[in-house]
């Protein structure tokens, strides 16, 4: 079963709080290894998480998982309890980990419909050959852990899913006025409902045993609410059936609001000593600040907003309106335009969300990796609070974590070669996120060996990925090949991060999501591996522009500047490529309307306009009839016929219902230059 | 044991009585007012019951005040809590507020309909019923 299927509420909240408990524990134990000890409270705290685990997941009927979590609470109790002086922490650690990891695994599987238990014998004995030699070392007096005080609930979670997309309803019918016998024929309706319907709930209801019923039915109608499966045709279709039927109101109503009988008919009065304490509820005390969305609803409120913003410009900008005196239109129209860019902006805000968590995994990561190679590695982590799309937080996971992994193995040194070369033993890794303008920068840092640039170009050179001599290449060009699929300089792979392969599948990833990465390297003080990645994809700021009866929109964000070329300004070098030096620099320049065959375009160079742009670090300028106006776009898939296109992104509609091509300036700069 | 099933709709009653009568001698009640009034009727004739299986969506009295009748008349009587009814709510009703505030009136286990007859079987074991 998918993700988006539907769950029983309290499955849905043991898992909600058993992920969220698992995800505290981690982050206690890993604390509290950088630390080398367990402090009294991380004890406590351990503790106080495994006994809620082992209690909710008893009353899930979830065995495995508080047997496993009961025996991690009985070890903890002891330490606890006997306080031992001396103990092996890290393999405590590597217990308590494994026991995680194993809870989560088996949440997962319960969160895609899994319900048979698999076995944690093992780690369970793991677990308790550990406190057994615990114990054996310990001469204090033994103290056992209390018997449970409070008693244990369960809850039974149903056999099979209820009906998908059961609807409840709500039908009030009216006989015919002289049809006598009302109570028995509302009767009759209800013996027959139940073959299409469950929880049926009705008023009068004391139908059968109060004649007097009759003269309310006649009267009130006949009120019944009830869950179904059918559609409302289908309810109305059997409704219609029923004999002197004389009106009916039928419609749907949300589903698990139908009241229990006796909220009703509320004619019904308790006896005095049952009602005099009321069922207190909790949930009036706690009133939920968040609820839960489904990602699919975003999404197409996000494709909704965006189809406003094209809507908008298609108004506001109208052909038709040109050159009319229209003072309040355009009033009225700024207006529009305002509240549209707010709901936009609410709208990107709904879907955004920390990287907190996703950082905070890269502590694990960490560990896994350097006790594995056997080095001491350190992670800071800066800016976790920064806000990303939940699309992105998707992507950048494991491109995160290859690199971190990557960093920890070739990056920092051996605790040995660091103390030769004057570094503190332990090694630093530095994950870094924030907000630059519109884009995200996430930077991974470590103060290893750096990057070697003899060896990668050497490396560059025997895979064939360049033939340029070392002098006509700069520092950040050969390190960006790092990135190219099939290299590693390291002689040696390893198990961990392999042989390379996986640098150029970052690469990809980080593409997918719009973003660009950099790496900068000083031999010997470290590498910096930048991420930039846009704060969203599906509507960005561009500056459109005109190639003969063609529009092209540029990212505003890769826009360094626009000039009109004077005479002298462009030069052409002995291939035959044009140039133009802009303060002090030389760069290419790409004349749009050649590239893409436009007809009808302006040739010279001095009557159009030269846009610069720059990616990565690097520029160059496109040559255009002239700007248009800068407005946010909306990205548009290329229509599938349309073979892929090198250079573009995809389009775009504009307010005047021309459609524009976007440019992906990176791409653009691979296919052309 | 003695077993006591309240449950309005018919056919889950019959359901309930066919699997709880292997266990036990079974009394059937439609609504959460004789429920109160078999607990007490059990009392007054010296066998109490030892599992009560209730409905949550019943006619007059619904099944969370019918349990909260019951454990307040076993409070009056100073039943010990090892000694007090298994009560396990077996309800379509699945959200979280009714779960909670039937834990929190006193019921042993919840079971959301359908009915999971061997998970259902191993609660009662669970809580130390003959089965």
């Amino acid at each position: 079963m998918s993700d988006d299927a539907y769950r029983e509420p309290m499955l849905e909240m043991f898992i909600f709080e058993s992920v969220q408990l698992i995800e505290q524990l981690e982050e206690e134990v890993l604390n509290n290894e950088k630390e080398t000890g367990f402090s009294v409270e991380s004890i406590n705290k351990i503790f106080r998480i495994m006994h809620t685990i082992k209690s909710s997941s008893a009353m899930m009927l979830f065995k495995n998982i508080s047997t496993l979590a009961h025996s991690a609470e009985d070890l903890f109790f002891f330490i606890r309890e006997e306080k031992p002086a001396e103990f092996n922490h890290s393999r405590l650690t590597d217990i308590i980990l494994s026991c995680i990891d194993y809870i989560k695994t088996e949440l997962d599987e319960i969160q895609n419909g899994k319900r048979e238990d698999s076995d944690a014998t093992e780690l369970i004995n793991a677990v308790r050959v550990f406190l057994e030699e615990l114990k054996g070392s310990t001469q204090a007096p033994k103290k056992e852990a209390p018997k449970q005080t409070e008693p244990q609930k369960f809850y039974i979670a149903a056999e099979k899913q209820p009906i998908a997309g059961a609807k409840s309803y709500q039908a009030i019918i009216f006989f015919e006025a002289d049809c006598e016998m009302e109570n028995v024929r509302a009767f009759t309706i209800v013996h027959h409902l139940q073959e299409l319907a469950s929880d049926i709930v009705y008023v009068p209801e004391d139908i059968i045993a109060n004649a007097e019923s009759a003269q309310v039915i006649q009267r009130d109608g006949f009120t019944i609410h009830f869950n179904s499966a059918s559609s409302i045709e289908e309810i109305r279709s059997f409704f219609g059936q029923t004999a002197f039927l004389a009106r009916l109101d039928l419609q749907e109503i949300p589903l698990a609001q139908i009241p229990a009988q006796a909220e009703l008919a509320d004619n019904v009065k308790m006896p005095e000593h049952l009602t005099k304490k009321p069922v207190k509820s909790e949930s009036g005390s706690h009133l939920a600040s968040f609820i839960s969305v489904n990602v699919d609803k975003l999404d197409k409120l996000m494709d909704i907003v965006g189809e406003l913003v094209i809507a908008e410009a298609m108004v506001t900008q109208n052909p038709e309106l040109e050159g009319l005196p229209l003072s309040n239109y355009h009033k009225a129209a700024r207006q529009l335009k305002k509240i549209t860019s707010e709901l936009q902006n609410i709208v990107m805000s709904t879907r955004m969300v920390s990287l907190a968590p996703t950082f905070r995994k890269m502590n694990r990561i960490v560990r896994d990796a350097s006790k594995a190679l056997a080095k001491e590695v350190e992670l800071e982590i800066v800016g976790e609070e920064t806000e990303v799309d939940k699309n992105i937080i998707e992507n950048i996971s494991d491109p995160l974590m290859h690199l971190i992994r990557n960093s920890v193995d070739h990056g920092i040194e051996s605790p040995a070669e660091r103390q030769d070369q004057g570094k503190p033993a332990a090694g630093k890794i530095t994950l870094e996120a924030k907000n630059a303008g519109r884009e995200v920068w996430i930077i991974v840092k470590d103060d290893g060996k750096g990057l070697d640039r003899a060896k990668i170009l050497k490396k560059a050179w025997e895979n064939g990925l360049t033939n340029k001599q070392e002098h006509e290449l700069t520092d950040k060009e050969i390190y960006s090949y790092i990135f190219l699929p099939g290299f590693s300089t390291k002689d040696q792979v390893t198990e961990l991060s392999g042989r390379g392969v996986g640098m150029d599948v970052v690469t990809k990833n980080i593409e997918k999501i719009g973003g660009s990465i950099q790496v900068d390297s000083t031999p010997g003080e470290g590498t910096v591996i930048s991420i930039r990645i846009p704060l969203t994809l599906a509507i960005i700021d561009g500056m459109t522009i005109k190639v003969g009866h063609s529009r092209y929109t540029i990212p505003t964000t890769a826009i360094r500047e626009s000039f009109r070329a004077k005479p002298g300004d462009v030069i052409i070098d002995t291939e035959g490529n044009e140039m133009t030096i802009i303060r002090g620099v030389c760069y290419p320049v790409l004349r749009l309307y050649d590239i893409y065959k436009i007809n009808q375009a302006i040739t010279d160079m001095y009557a159009g306009i030269t846009i610069m742009v720059e990616n990565n670090g690097k520029g160059f300028c496109i040559f255009a009839d002239e700007l248009l106006g800068q407005q946010q776009v909306v990205v548009k898939a290329l229509p599938s016929y349309i073979k892929k296109v090198r250079g573009l992104a995809g389009c775009t509609l504009l307010g005047d219902g021309n459609i524009s091509l976007i440019l992906d300036v990176d791409g653009f700069m691979n296919a052309y230059l | 044991m003695r077993i006591l099933i309240a449950e309005d709709d018919l056919a889950s009653r019959k359901y309930l009585y066919k699997i709880m009568s292997a266990y036990g001698e079974c009394d059937l009640t439609v609504n959460g007012l004789e429920v109160v009034e078999a607990f007490l009727t059990a009392w007054d004739l010296g066998h109490p019951y030892d599992l009560i299986c209730l409905d949550i969506m019943m006619p007059r009295v619904d099944g969370i005040k019918a349990l909260q009748a019951i454990r307040d008349l076993e409070r009056q009587k100073k039943v010990k809590d090892e000694a007090r009814a298994k009560v396990i709510m077996i309800t379509a009703l699945n959200d979280k507020e009714t779960v909670f505030n039937s834990f929190e009136t006193g019921c042993e286990a919840f079971a959301a309909k359908p009915v999971d007859t061997a998970k259902l079987l191993e609660v009662m074991r669970e809580l130390g019923l003959k089965v």
